[in-house]
């Protein structure tokens, strides 16, 4: 024990001062003076034997080691040597140890002459390039210095110092120390990082990696096959020959490997694949299970060669196993939100995340990095409120795949819900999307009213899976029940139903929703012509399962009105008033009458005017037929509510429309039975004849005006009997210019004064609008109208320069 | 141009022939709604004169006649309770 502690001081002591070179034997240990001689010159002979001189690598390769240590040099060299050896050479820790002499003077040979031959390659950082060329002639030359330093105790010391230790072990020995002494002299860092590059190119071009080379990889595919493989195991061996395989080159591998695996997953897998369209995590794991643990154990036996460490490989797998498929999940979360809204190619991703968010981590990962997204992607003033509900649709399916207890959905959609809560025009959005009537096989394009994903879900919805939900708390039967999820949050709520349109009713509060649906089917029945009102029963049936029966007793009565007034159309038809006033109405239009009850019904509009002759006529008969049949009862007529077909018959043509009211009184003024003249009329003479408001008769003559009935000039409206006279009726008129194009002009010009003229009055009518629209709307109304976008765009920055226009953000406008 | 009327859609509202905002006197909703247990106003819960001129929705007066407490008076004015069938004026 004492004798060890004294050696390990004695090697400490040494290596922090080093004994000189001329390191010899002390005297006093040997004895008697003339032994002592005779020790002095055996040493003397042994050393310069052994001397290595400053000889350099060329020498001793031109030359051959046997001329360099030929016995014949030095014949008494064994004779020395066994003296030596007699007087304890062998023994360790002896300060007289020829070995250790031997060992200094390499280190001195080895700083002199081979140092500066290395570090002039190493004296800069490798290029990556040459990194593989550069260890390449490392170990070269080291393996042939290694050599040199070996050669004569080999063959000639080694043989005669066997009586005393086994030469396995004294070149074992020496052989440590060479090592050290390399890897002591040498820049091991930048050799490292030399070899990490190796490694991890090698890597990348056996899982080819690298993205120009498009084939996708085969996970059976043996990577020991491979050459640059090959070159790189010989590397590895070739460094383990001369001491450069230990600790710092295990760190090299490590992280080259470490980088492969990213460089893997992600530079090959996801960045080829940014929608998700392939599910990932199973060809990952075959190659987390097949391919990589191949080339790390067969890199691993090549740098130490102990058996156990492929053992031990096969027990990390599982934890590369999780490193990849972590990886892999937290480079697909960061594109959750694309998968969402791509979802119908996206499921490969989705499948990849849900496979990632096994733990309580990762799942916490996912929410924190979706919320993130969702806030700069959605959540802000720039989205249509159409976009986040769609998006809204969106992330409820998704998350239903991923996580089906609502846990993380839960999570996830609340910032969403706080953020829609502050769109005042949510509710109204959720409620037209819900009564949107969708044809089959078209499709749904989103208005800035009406979100086509919902109306697509409740569409695809079973009227009879709209069920009320049993109160699961309170249903002490339940055997299916189950705990909430271990990560809920308190306040928690397991989904009542796990339908998309559920959560949506859950967006909103309410007190906005009951007041918004209230207000949307007051305006809704009025408008739509019969029908069975499918999509309103449905909508109320959802509501009610939601808010309740008493909250919506309102809109059930407003649904019910409707049929009521079907019910009571039919008696009131038959009564003698009805009859008499119907007789007398020419034409007998079908006419029909919503009565609806005052009470229940939202603020309906007021507006009092003075309807057709004969469909007053048609409503007084009904109004005392009503009376005969309900007693006790007062209609009052709501004249402004209701649609009406109207046909024009004109000179060349029909127009048939179905519109409001207010609008069918209007067009309705301007009928003539026998006069040929067309009929003329100002909004301020309508506004009188009519009792009407001049906003109402405004907007009837536009609408009018709009589909080539009436013509407007200087305030007048008048009718348009007949197309072809409308091309001559003047030059302040927009169609005057269907005329054709004179002939010999040979190259139409985009910037003609009519062309101005219906882009000004286009935008005096539409404010900002964007040049495709405006390109758009002139080919609509101008069937000579031939340019395409670019010429209009000419013309548009023309009158820009002519500072009549500006454009503020792609929307053109009229500069004020 | 000859405008020619294909199929006119009115709307009207129907009230009952009571002063506005007028209540009825046991459930204190107005007339035009429904009593407290009704959903659908109109011929569901029609109304219900008395000879005294007191008007009230149908179930209300019901329910008060039949307590034992009301010995068959109207609500209003202690007077018998007596319905009057109203006819249309014409």
């Amino acid at each position: 024990m004492g004798e060890h502690v004294r050696n390990m001081e004695q090697t400490i002591f040494q290596s922090v001062f080093p004994p000189s070179f001329e390191l010899r034997p002390s005297p006093e240990s040997i004895g008697s003076p003339s032994a002592q001689a005779e020790y002095m010159d055996a040493w003397s002979t042994a050393t310069r034997f052994l001397e290595l001189g400053d000889i350099s690598l060329g020498a001793v390769e031109s030359l051959g080691y046997a001329a360099r240590w030929n016995s014949d040099r030095f014949p008494d060299f064994e004779a020395a040597l066994q003296t030596l050896t007699s007087h304890g050479l062998g023994s360790n820790q002896d300060e007289g140890n020829l070995i250790e002499w031997y060992c200094f003077e390499v280190k001195r040979h080895f700083v002199t002459v081979i140092r500066p031959i290395l570090e002039s390659e190493w004296q800069l950082n490798v290029p990556c390039g040459e990194a593989f060329t550069v260890l390449k002639r490392t170990v070269t030359i080291l393996t042939a210095a290694k050599d040199l330093y070996m050669y004569p105790l080999l063959i000639h010391v080694f043989p005669i110092m066997d009586t005393y230790m086994s030469t396995n072990d004294a070149r074992q020995k020496v052989e440590n120390r060479l090592h050290a002494i390399f890897s002591h002299h040498l820049p091991t860092k930048r050799i490292y990082d030399a070899l990490g590059f190796v490694m991890y190119s090698t890597g990348c071009e056996v899982f080819r990696t690298f993205r120009d080379h498009g084939q996708p990889l085969l996970s059976d595919y043996d990577p020991v096959r491979n050459e640059s493989f090959q070159h790189m195991s010989e590397l590895v061996h070739g460094l383990r020959e001369v001491g450069l395989a230990g600790r710092g080159a295990q760190v090299a591998f490590a992280r080259a490997m470490d980088k492969l695996m990213g460089e893997f997953v992600i530079g090959q897998w996801v960045e080829s694949d940014p929608y998700g369209q392939r599910h990932m995590t199973p060809a990952l794991i075959r190659w987390i299970e097949g391919a990589f643990p191949t080339f790390m154990k067969q890199v691993l036996v090549n740098m130490a060669d102990g058996s156990n460490i492929v053992s031990e490989t096969d027990q990390e797998i599982v934890k590369w196993h999780e490193m990849a498929v972590a990886r892999l999940g937290k480079a697909r979360v960061k594109s959750l939100f694309d998968f969402i809204t791509h979802l119908d190619v996206s499921t490969g991703g989705l499948m990849d995340i849900k496979d990632y968010i096994a733990t309580p981590a990762t799942r916490s990962q996912l929410t924190a990095s979706f919320s993130q997204q969702l806030s700069t992607r959605l959540l802000h003033a720039g989205t249509a409120t159409t976009r986040i509900l769609d998006v809204y649709i969106y992330i409820v399916r998704a998350f239903k795949v991923l996580d089906p207890k609502g846990v993380l959905l839960d999570r996830i959609t609340r910032p969403v819900r706080r953020y829609v809560r502050d769109r005042n025009d949510a509710a109204r959005v959720i409620i037209w999307s819900l009564l949107a009537e969708v044809n089959h096989g078209a499709p749904l394009e989103s208005t800035p009213t009406m979100s086509s994903e919902i109306a697509r879900e409740i569409n695809s919805l079973e009227l009879e899976t709209v069920a009320i939900a049993p109160v699961e708390d309170v249903d002490w039967d339940n055997m299916t029940w189950m705990p909430d999820p271990i990560d809920a949050t308190p306040d928690y709520k397991k989904p009542a139903s796990e339908d998309v349109i559920m959560h949506l009713l859950g967006l909103c509060e309410r007190e906005v929703f009951i007041d918004e649906v209230k207000s949307i089917l007051g305006e809704h029945l009025l408008r739509v012509e019969g029908g069975q009102f499918i999509n309103e029963t449905r909508l109320l049936k959802l509501f009610t399962a939601r808010f309740g029966a008493d909250k919506l007793q309102a809109c059930e009565v407003m649904l019910k009105d409707m049929e009521t007034s079907r019910k009571l159309t039919w008696p009131i038809v038959r009564t003698e008033a009805y009859r008499a006033a119907s007789r007398s109405t020419p034409g007998r239009p079908r006419f029909k009458t919503h009565i609806v009850s005052s009470f229940f019904w939202p603020q309906l509009l007021q507006e009092v005017f003075d309807i057709p002759q004969p469909v007053d006529r048609l409503c007084k008969g009904f109004e005392q037929g009503f009376k005969k049949v309900k007693p006790n009862r007062r209609l009052k007529w709501l004249p402004a509510l209701g649609r009406v077909t109207v046909e024009l018959e004109l000179k060349d043509r029909r127009v048939e429309e179905e519109v409001p009211t207010w609008n069918a009184t209007v067009i309705n003024a301007f009928g003539s039975t026998n006069s040929t003249a067309p009929v003329s009329y100002t909004v301020e003479q309508l506004a009188e004849d009519l009792s009407m408001k001049p906003f109402f008769v405004r907007a009837a003559l536009t609408f009018w005006a709009a589909k080539n009935v009436l013509y407007e000039r200087n305030g007048t409206f008048t009718v348009i009997e007949s197309l072809n006279d409308y091309g001559n009726l003047g030059p302040s008129q927009p169609v005057q210019s269907v005329q054709p194009a004179e002939p010999e002009e040979e190259k139409p010009n985009v910037d003609t004064p009519v062309h101005r003229q219906m882009i000004l009055a286009m935008l005096t009518n539409h404010g900002g609008l964007p040049i495709e629209r405006i390109h758009m709307m002139l080919k609509v109304v101008l069937p000579t109208f031939t340019f395409d976008a670019d010429e209009l765009g000419h013309l548009l920055v023309t009158m820009i320069g002519d500072e009549i226009l500006v454009n503020q953000g792609g929307l053109f406008s009229l500069k004020r | 141009m000859k405008v020619n009327i294909k199929s006119w859609t009115a709307v009207a509202a129907w009230r009952w022939d009571m002063p506005e905002d007028d209540v009825c006197g046991i459930c204190r909703s107005p007339y035009d709604s429904t009593c407290s247990k009704c959903k659908y106003p109109g011929d569901e819960c029609p109304l219900l004169w008395g000879e005294c001129n007191h008007c009230f929705h149908a179930h209300c007066i019901f329910v008060w006649i039949r307590a034992e407490t009301s010995h068959g008076r109207c609500p209003m004015c202690r007077q018998e309770w007596k319905i009057v069938a109203k006819v249309s004026q014409d």
